[in-house]
């Protein structure tokens, strides 16, 4: 029995050897420390291009990155485009996503990483495999930017805009609550910073209640949370700023319900905040420019890839814009979105990249 | 590795631990065998469809990485399977160790190998504590490491609050960049080098599958936690301190969740208060497939290691076929189903053929 | 040698006759107790408001859905299993019950019993599943719980349904004198369960397979068979709570049921249940989704840190459950 056990024990070493072995050897030299040569060759013309938009997980905020990117796609006659969800708010995911969609040939992406604080190492990554790298949406944590630009709305200054209208319907003072996401992450804390740093602003007019955290992971704790609320202190709320998503929702749908005179607040543009826009429960809402961010992101990587530009400063962070919209806007703020893209198109080509004469 | 107590010993007297442990034996071999087959055809399988699956430096590196730290997570549940328990708190040791060897990077400014160890000791006193109080109070395992989970995410939450403003420590001692992106291609002996598609945070796990395989082979330690698995009573009858022995299976538990802690910074690249969120449920499905039983008293260490390899080479070869998110988790369920089922067919064969 | 197997279910079956009733008793008054006195500090402290009419319809309309699915989880852990797909089950039923009156314009009715029957067959399969690869349902159902999770996301994606009948809408924003109509419902439910389990021949047969399988094979009960009633009645429940969802909250996206595990594990195992099986404790479950619908309350009036929280749910649990430990070795 022992001899059979040793059998066994010596088969399973063997084996994993073997996994070892045939996953390969080097020689000396084959390969540089820690990294190595581009997995391509460097794309000449646009039909080369294969440009990845990997939003951090499921979001409403992503999806105009879709259509947006097929946009480009069809303006610019990419080799392709894709829209990769899988990372579902886990950076280790999100990773593997990435690795797998350069594995398949995509030499741009632009990403909207998980984690504030990892994603420059995942940057540097990809950057040593040969793919030009964008951060769409969010830029990473710190002073250090390792991907080629960072177009977005700057998130703390989103939530501060967003509390800043919160404070004009409140008519400059009163008591402000915030509801927002995921406490350990940085981008809430980046929100968090932007909303205090509004209610600095009033030189005291204006006092912060609570700031609740936690409460977007599920609709309906964010419910209970806003009923809770409004039940225990909605006598002396008078605003409400949401800087994410189901709070956002669950706040419209409260306030409505409760009938109490508080001016609410949220961030972005999803058709269930457009219509508390429209019924008036939601007072408004600072819209940011995904469209914009996909559409530029794609067509300043392709330039990027195909040699035609290079960046002025890499690592620089770009404002793609955000939008304060309430009742007077509801109908029109989309154009000035579309005109701020082109103005960004304008900007990239002048100032951001620096490119050939054609 | 088949780990049981060893039923050679018990042949006279073959009283019924003993019976259904060669039995148990058999099967599982038998599992880790059809496991091993499985996890290879699936590699044939999603290569032929998509060739780029074999990149080294692609796909197959980053693949192994992620299941170096994803086996030592297994392992940290397997510790705790042994004596029939269970640890809902994987991910959250994990998070507090990453803290502490985050702590002592940032605010101590430590090297790399000592705020390792400090977070291996974090990660090993909490699963001590855990420990104490499910041999100290008698509660089930369940509840014990439910509450200890609730109370580490709000301790690491106020830490992280404390220390930081990015609720994350970023400062890299060095050695935390080389050590995520070396392979075995920058182990030179001479002029031959590894391969590239071997990561050198492998080692941490090999190093791991090692230790505690001999615990569980070998030590008398191992072989009492796996009588104390198999029957808590007769155990404690035959005079195994299964207190200590308890105590000792979170102890490890935590130590190896400090130690994926430890590793999926280094691959994330910074100490995240986020770490080990997604350890619960491969901590689980990566025993199970491997053979481990959920009830304790037998442990499958290589086991472990290949069911976890199927979990992530069945994701990474959906990812590499394109499956979007509409798709991806129903099929990944699905498989795992198929999996799971599979083992069982292939129980109901091996009975079937001893009795005939 | 000597046979020990019928020393053991003697000795269960004397165990827990003479334990359960006094066990539970115990665990239930020292719940009502929390309850009262906890809900009572609320009160004045919020000085008076909290017993307002409206107020207290606040605190009672979010009872409801924990309260389904730790009956949900209970039924489950009375036979010794975990069912860890009851959020995956709950969002993806709340969703396609919000699609079919949304998107396909199906009426209120016929939506909420077609997600209620067709959460029940889930059940079932999962019950199925876990008879057929004997495999522990912890890991079974955590396959299932990945299914449904895309499965919820291929019905709704990032949307959120809202649009849908204002009917279904007013019975969940219903009340009767300041009790909502889905907090009876839901105690409907948990009194159904009771009579279920204490006054049905199958009910009897759930605690007797619980409690000592090998017993209760050797008295003709077919534990497979049991095992996937438990997990039909758990899909059930579930599909309530589902309907009670939709109807209630402002919406159904593919985040609904993404906080219901851990909650559906606390009320059962706050209320007294064992986790080994054989044993229910629906009054238990009960009055634990209050006290912990207290925390909540405590948390909004006094805006606590949600880590803190945390921290105190944790001790909670942690401090009932080494209580009636310490009371069980008492006798």
């Amino acid at each position: 029995m022992n001899t059979t056990r040793a059998v066994r024990v010596g088969l399973s070493a063997l084996g994993i050897a073997a996994l070892v072995v045939t996953a390969g050897c080097s020689t000396r030299g084959a390969t540089g420390g820690g990294g190595g040569a581009p997995a391509a060759p460097a794309a000449t013309s646009a039909a080369q291009v294969k440009v990845a938009l990997v939003p951090g997980g499921a979001h409403p905020y992503f999806q105009p990155w879709k259509t947006a990117g097929d946009q480009a796609k069809t303006d610019l006659g990419l080799g392709g485009v894709t829209f990769d969800e899988t990372g579902q708010w886990d950076q280790a995911k999100q990773n593997a996503a990435l690795n797998s969609l350069a594995a398949q040939g995509y030499n741009a992406m632009g990403i909207f990483g998980v984690s504030p604080t990892d994603i420059n190492s995942t940057f540097t990554d990809l950057k040593s495999k040969g793919i030009t790298v964008a951060s769409l949406g969010s830029c990473p944590a710190g002073d250090v930017d390792q991907a080629s630009f960072c177009l977005s709305t700057e998130v703390q200054q989103a939530a501060e805009k967003a509390a800043q209208a919160a404070i004009t319907a409140m008519g400059g003072q009163g008591v402000l609550v915030h509801l927002t996401g995921n406490n350990v992450d940085s981008n809430t804390q980046r929100r968090i910073a932007g909303v205090k740093q509004a209610i600095d602003a009033t030189g005291g007019k204006v006092r912060l209640l609570t700031t609740i955290t936690d409460i977007d992971t599920d609709l309906q704790t964010a419910q209970k949370a806003v009923s809770d609320l409004l039940s225990a202190q909605g006598g002396q709320i008078n605003g409400i700023v949401s800087t994410a998503y189901n709070p956002a929702v669950a706040a419209a749908a409260a306030v409505k319900a409760s009938k109490l005179p508080i001016k609410d607040v949220a961030i972005d543009d999803d058709p269930t905040i457009l219509a508390g826009i429209r019924d008036g429960s939601v007072s408004a809402t600072v819209a940011q420019n995904p469209a914009g961010q996909a559409y530029v992101g794609t067509w300043a990587l392709t330039k990027l890839v195909t040699g035609a530009c290079t960046v002025a400063t890499p690592g620089v962070a770009i404002d793609s814009g955000s939008f304060v919209v309430d009742s007077k806007n509801v109908a029109s703020y989309d154009t000035e979105r579309q005109a701020k893209t082109k103005a960004l198109l304008e900007q990239f080509q002048n100032t951001v990249l620096r490119c050939k004469a054609q | 590795m088949t780990l049981l107590a060893d039923p050679d010993s018990e042949t006279q007297r073959r009283p019924p631990a003993a019976r259904r442990g060669r039995w148990v034996l058999r099967a599982l071999t038998g599992q880790r065998a059809g496991l091993a087959v499985v996890v290879v055809v699936l590699i044939i399988v999603f290569g032929t469809l998509r060739p780029a699956f074999y990149d080294s430096r692609l796909v197959v590196f980053p693949l192994l990485r992620d299941i170096a730290t994803l086996t030592v997570v297994g392992l940290a549940q397997l510790a705790v399977l042994s004596i029939g328990h269970m640890n809902l708190a994987v991910g959250r040791m994990a998070a507090f160790g990453a803290l502490v060897s985050g702590f002592s990077y940032q605010v101590l400014g430590l090297n790399l190998v000592l705020g390792l160890v400090l977070g291996l000791v974090a990660g090993a006193a909490v699963g001590a504590l855990a420990g104490l109080i499910i041999t100290g109070t008698g509660v089930n395992s369940f509840v014990v490491t439910l509450g200890l989970d609730f109370a580490l995410l709000g301790l690491v939450t106020l830490v992280y609050g404390q220390f930081t403003t990015l609720a994350a420590f970023t400062v890299k001692p060095p050695g935390m960049e080389e050590l995520r992106s070396y392979s075995m291609a920058d182990l030179c002996v001479g002029d031959v080098c590894g391969s590239p598609a071997v990561p050198q945070l492998l080692l941490f796990t090999v190093v791991a599958l090692a230790g505690v395989g001999y615990l569980f082979a070998r030590a008398r330690t191992g072989r009492e936690m796996l009588l104390t698995g198999s029957n808590a009573t007769a155990a404690e009858l035959s005079g195994i301190p299964t207190k200590r022995r308890v105590i000792g299976a979170h102890t490890l538990s935590g130590l190896l969740s400090g130690l994926a802690g430890f590793m999926l910074a280094v691959t994330a690249g910074s100490f995240t208060a986020g770490i080990g969120s997604a350890f619960l449920i491969p901590s689980f499905l990566g025993p199970v497939l491997g053979g481990t039983a959920l009830t304790g008293g037998a442990v499958s260490v290589i086991g472990t290691f290949m069911g976890i390899s199927l979990t992530q080479v069945i994701q990474q070869g959906l990812s590499m076929l394109g499956v979007g998110l509409e798709s991806l988790n129903i099929y990944l369920g699905l498989i795992l189903l198929v999996a799971l089922s599979a083992v069982r067919i292939r129980q109901l064969f091996t009975r079937r053929r001893r009795s005939s | 040698m000597t046979e020990p197997a019928t020393d053991t279910v003697t000795d269960a079956e004397t165990r827990q006759r003479r334990i359960t009733p006094a066990r539970l008793r115990s665990t239930e008054a020292t719940l009502l107790a929390v309850v009262v006195i906890g809900f009572a500090a609320l009160s004045v402290t919020s000085g008076g408001d909290l017993l307002r009419g409206p107020a207290i319809q606040t605190v009672l309309t979010y009872v409801a859905v924990p309260v389904l699915i730790g009956l949900a989880q209970m039924v489950v852990l009375a036979v010794g299993q975990m069912n860890l797909s009851v959020g995956a089950l709950g969002g993806f039923t709340a969703v396609l019950m919000g699609s079919m009156m949304a998107d396909a314009g199906w009426p209120a009715v016929l939506a909420v019993l077609a997600g209620i029957a067709l959460a029940t067959a889930f059940g079932a399969v999962n019950g199925l599943l876990v008879v057929f690869t004997r495999i522990n349902g912890f890991v079974v159902t955590l396959a299932t719980m990945t299914v449904l999770i895309g499965l919820q996301y291929r019905v709704v994606g990032t949307r959120t349904i809202a649009d849908y009948s204002p009917g279904l809408k007013a019975v969940g924003a219903a009340s009767v004198a300041y009790i909502p109509v889905i907090l009876m419902v839901a105690l409907l439910v948990a009194a159904a369960v009771a009579v279920f389990v204490r006054r049905t021949v199958p009910g009897r047969w759930l605690l007797a397979s619980g409690g000592n399988p090998l017993a209760a094979r050797l008295s003709g009960i077919s534990n497979d068979r049991i095992l996937v009633l438990a997990h039909t009645l758990s899909g059930l429940i579930i599909g309530i709570a589902a309907a009670v969802t939709v109807a209630s909250a402002p919406g159904v996206n593919s985040s609904i049921g993404g906080d219901w595990l851990l909650p559906s594990f606390a009320a059962p195992i706050i209320g007294g249940v064992a986790l080994t099986g054989g044993s229910v404790a629906v009054l238990g479950t009960v009055l634990a989704a209050f006290v912990v619908r207290l925390v909540d309350v405590a948390r909004a009036q006094f805006s606590l840190d949600p880590s803190w929280v945390s921290l105190v749910v944790g001790v909670v649990v942690l401090g009932t459950v080494v209580l009636t430990q310490r009371r069980r070795r008492r006798g």
